[in-house]
């Protein structure tokens, strides 16, 4: 055939990224299987749940970040609810007794952080706040359940709830029209 | 070293000053973030710079360059969305890394295009498509596109064409505009318009650029729909109205029973699928009036006629020996339910003959024009139209995380098997007269499927008539009997296309 090109030529495309994804996926299938085999075979405390926890949140955040919706705010949101689902993991099967105080506090970093993003640069990350949304109604629902007393009372999760509820509080008074058009958006089902 | 940095902040100056004073008013058109602001500013510094070194008068320059062509865009907060339509909620939801749906469409200018004023055009026309104006977002149930106000940038062309655009970041754009030489063209995500409203998109911004670039103002006044006798070019100063945004199928009528998207699997090119996704795109250019003659001698249409090549050409770019060959046609639904609407509103003839069926150009175009005609009528886009609004209504109040894995799966890999190829016949595109002196042609071409080896578009402009082949295959036989085919038929051909990009 003879064809006149008439687009650019292009060089050897950039596929770096896309060879890392998918080598990273091969070695954490492996992982997620090898882990609990020896886990079970070696018996003793299930380390394998903290392994496959690590690996799930890896897959998710490197081997197959999202193709949409990729802000900083969820990224951070995700992340602080992979972390802190693995330390609770640690706490209940490794190592007991600290994990209702770290975690919170480890919440509340996340908090500030994701607010800071927020405030920083409002016209771009209004569109975004759903996650922190999130975060906020989840540090809401885990401080009131501490607070009825379950698991215990600490400092950090009153302080983690007191945040949320300062956020919530500013964010009503300063953009409550903005938050119920999110609102409105992310819960449409036409 | 220091005295070239005094020349360029001496140049700089220099440059705000006459913005400054050709257009004291323009910084009250803005209101984005700092470094979207200083985008916009610098393309209209660009601009001036462009005009000032061709000789343009002050006058002449603040004309081309009004600020009543930004309207209140780039000052007013963004604060619509859409929910996506049946049609289009698939899209996002099956989209994997390094996959995504999409079309481009060009328009050839006689000129090399000048960046500056295609930046401006873009800057203006923006404005007139809201609903392009956006960015994908996720909802619980499902995804939609929220309006996005920032500086649209259009890119030099650089890359493999038809490659996914990223849309994952806050404000990204649904689409890319490109330039090449004395090409334009711009690469949809289809979730955001079919090529219906991305062909009045591009004819939009092509005779806003040739206002810019020649001074010459097609009369778009009253020009709102492509119709035989009128070109469908939008005037970038009138107001969005909303039908242009309307979802048309939530007017659609329900019927019992599902239809459609159900089958056998179509019998697949062979040939390795390429790693790079499209390998190549060819553009078989030819006079439409000898293929309407050559089309009519076989007793058919058109698409008719390159169907029946397209069967042939796959009938011998397989190896496989039974089953159907199943070319899927859009229809564009607007010419039954009238509508102006900007979004996807078009829905899927399967034209399937079985392999033993495809003989000669003389015995299957009258079958396929049969098809296509009884496939492609009302009833059975109606009918479409239903199964997919219920199938969507049915799915309604599941969380989009657990749509999505399933979705992901039927998305490509089972969507595209039930097909062999794609055929979309955007038809004859018009433009305004005073336009037409400074295009020589357009291309349309499809993004590259997920299994299917090609993918075909075609367009006709004048007497121009492009057939774009998208290839994710390097084995060349599909395109080589094409052109044997067409070459047959003595219809004279001109091949151009990009150059194999698989390494």
């Amino acid at each position: 055939m003879n064809i006149e090109i008439n687009y650019p030529n292009v060089g050897k495309p950039a596929l770096f990224m896309a060879y890392f994804r998918k080598t990273l996926r091969y070695l954490l299938i492996l992982a997620a299987i090898t882990c609990p085999i020896v886990n079970l075979a070696v018996g003793g405390k299930l380390w394998c749940l903290v392994s496959v926890w690590v690996i799930l949140g890896i897959w998710d955040i490197l081997a197959k970040p999202d193709v949409i919706e990729y802000s900083l705010i969820r990224q951070t949101v995700k992340l602080t609810i992979y972390v802190c689902v693995l330390l609770v993991l640690i706490d209940q099967l490794l190592a007991p007794g600290w994990a209702s105080f770290v975690v919170p506090i480890v919440g509340c970093a996340s908090l500030i952080v994701t607010f800071v993003i927020f405030v920083s640069d409002l016209h771009t990350q209004m569109h975004n706040m759903m996650p922190m949304i999130w975060q906020i109604l989840l540090a809401l629902g885990f401080s009131g359940v501490t607070l009825a007393g379950w698991p215990e009372k600490s400092w950090p999760m009153i302080a983690l709830g007191s945040l949320a509820l300062l956020i919530v509080i500013i964010g009503v008074l300063t953009l409550h029209k903005e938050i119920w058009l999110e609102l409105k958006k992310r819960f449409h089902v036409q | 070293m220091a005295e070239n940095k005094k020349k360029k902040e001496k140049e700089q100056v220099q440059k705000v000053e006459s913005r400054k004073v050709l257009f004291p008013d323009l910084e009250q058109h803005i209101h984005l973030p700092a470094r979207e602001t200083k985008l916009l500013l610098a393309d209209y510094d660009r601009a001036i710079l462009c005009y000032q070194a061709q000789g343009f008068s002050d006058d002449q320059i603040r004309e081309r360059l009004s600020t009543d062509r930004l309207g209140g865009f780039y000052a007013h907060a963004a604060l619509r969305w859409y929910a996506l339509d049946p049609a289009e909620k698939l899209y996002p939801l099956g989209m994997r890394q390094g996959e995504m749906p999409l079309f481009r469409m060009s328009v050839y200018l006689k000129k090399q295009v000048i960046p500056e004023l295609l930046q401006m055009a873009l800057n203006f026309v923006i404005k007139r498509f809201p609903s392009f104006a956006t960015t994908v977002k996720s909802g619980v149930f499902w995804h939609y596109l929220d309006s996005t106000k920032r500086r649209f940038s259009i890119e030099a062309e650089k890359g493999v064409p038809c490659t996914p655009i990223h849309v994952a970041y806050s404000g990204s754009q649904v689409f890319r505009i490109l330039y090449y030489q004395n090409r334009i063209s711009v690469e949809f995500f289809h979730v955001v318009t079919d090529g219906t409203g991305g062909m009045i998109f591009l004819k939009t911004l092509a005779a806003e650029y040739i206002r810019l670039a020649e001074g010459v103002e097609a009369g778009t006044a009253a020009g709102r729909w492509p119709t035989p006798a009128e070109p469908g070019v939008w005037h970038p100063e009138d107001t969005p109205d909303e039908c242009e945004t309307a979802n048309e199928f939530l007017k659609a009528e329900i019927f019992k029973g599902s239809s459609g998207f159900t089958g056998k699997p179509g019998v697949q090119l062979s040939g390795k699928l390429s790693r790079m996704k499209p390998c190549r795109i060819l553009h078989f250019e030819m006079s439409a009036a000898q293929v309407k003659e050559k089309a009519h001698h076989y007793g058919g249409s058109i698409t008719a006629y390159l169907l029946g090549i397209m069967f042939l050409a796959h009938k011998s770019a397989t190896e496989e020996t039974g089953g159907p060959v199943i070319i899927q046609v859009p229809v564009n639904i607007r010419k039954y339910h009238p509508s102006v609407t900007l979004r996807n509103d078009s829905m899927y003839a399967m034209i399937a003959l079985e392999l033993g069926e495809i003989t000669t150009l003389e015995e299957i175009v009258p079958k396929i024009t049969q098809q296509l005609v009884e496939k492609g009528a009302k009833e059975p886009m109606d009918k479409m139209v239903s199964t997919a609004v219920k199938m969507v209504a049915s799915l309604k109040p599941i969380p989009r995380f657990i749509k999505r894995p399933v979705a992901e799966k039927l998305y490509g890999f089972l969507g595209d098997r039930l097909i062999s190829d794609t055929l979309s016949n955007m038809g004859v595109v018009r433009m305004p007269e005073e336009d037409v002196p400074y295009i020589e042609k357009f291309d349309f071409v499809l993004g590259p499927s997920v299994i299917n080896r090609a993918a075909c578009a075609m367009v006709t402009f004048g007497d121009h008539m492009v057939f774009s082949v998208t290839k994710t295959t390097v084995e060349p036989s599909f395109e080589e009997r094409i052109e044997k085919l067409l070459n047959q038929d003595e219809v004279q051909l001109k091949i151009t296309g990009s150059p194999l990009y698989e390494y």
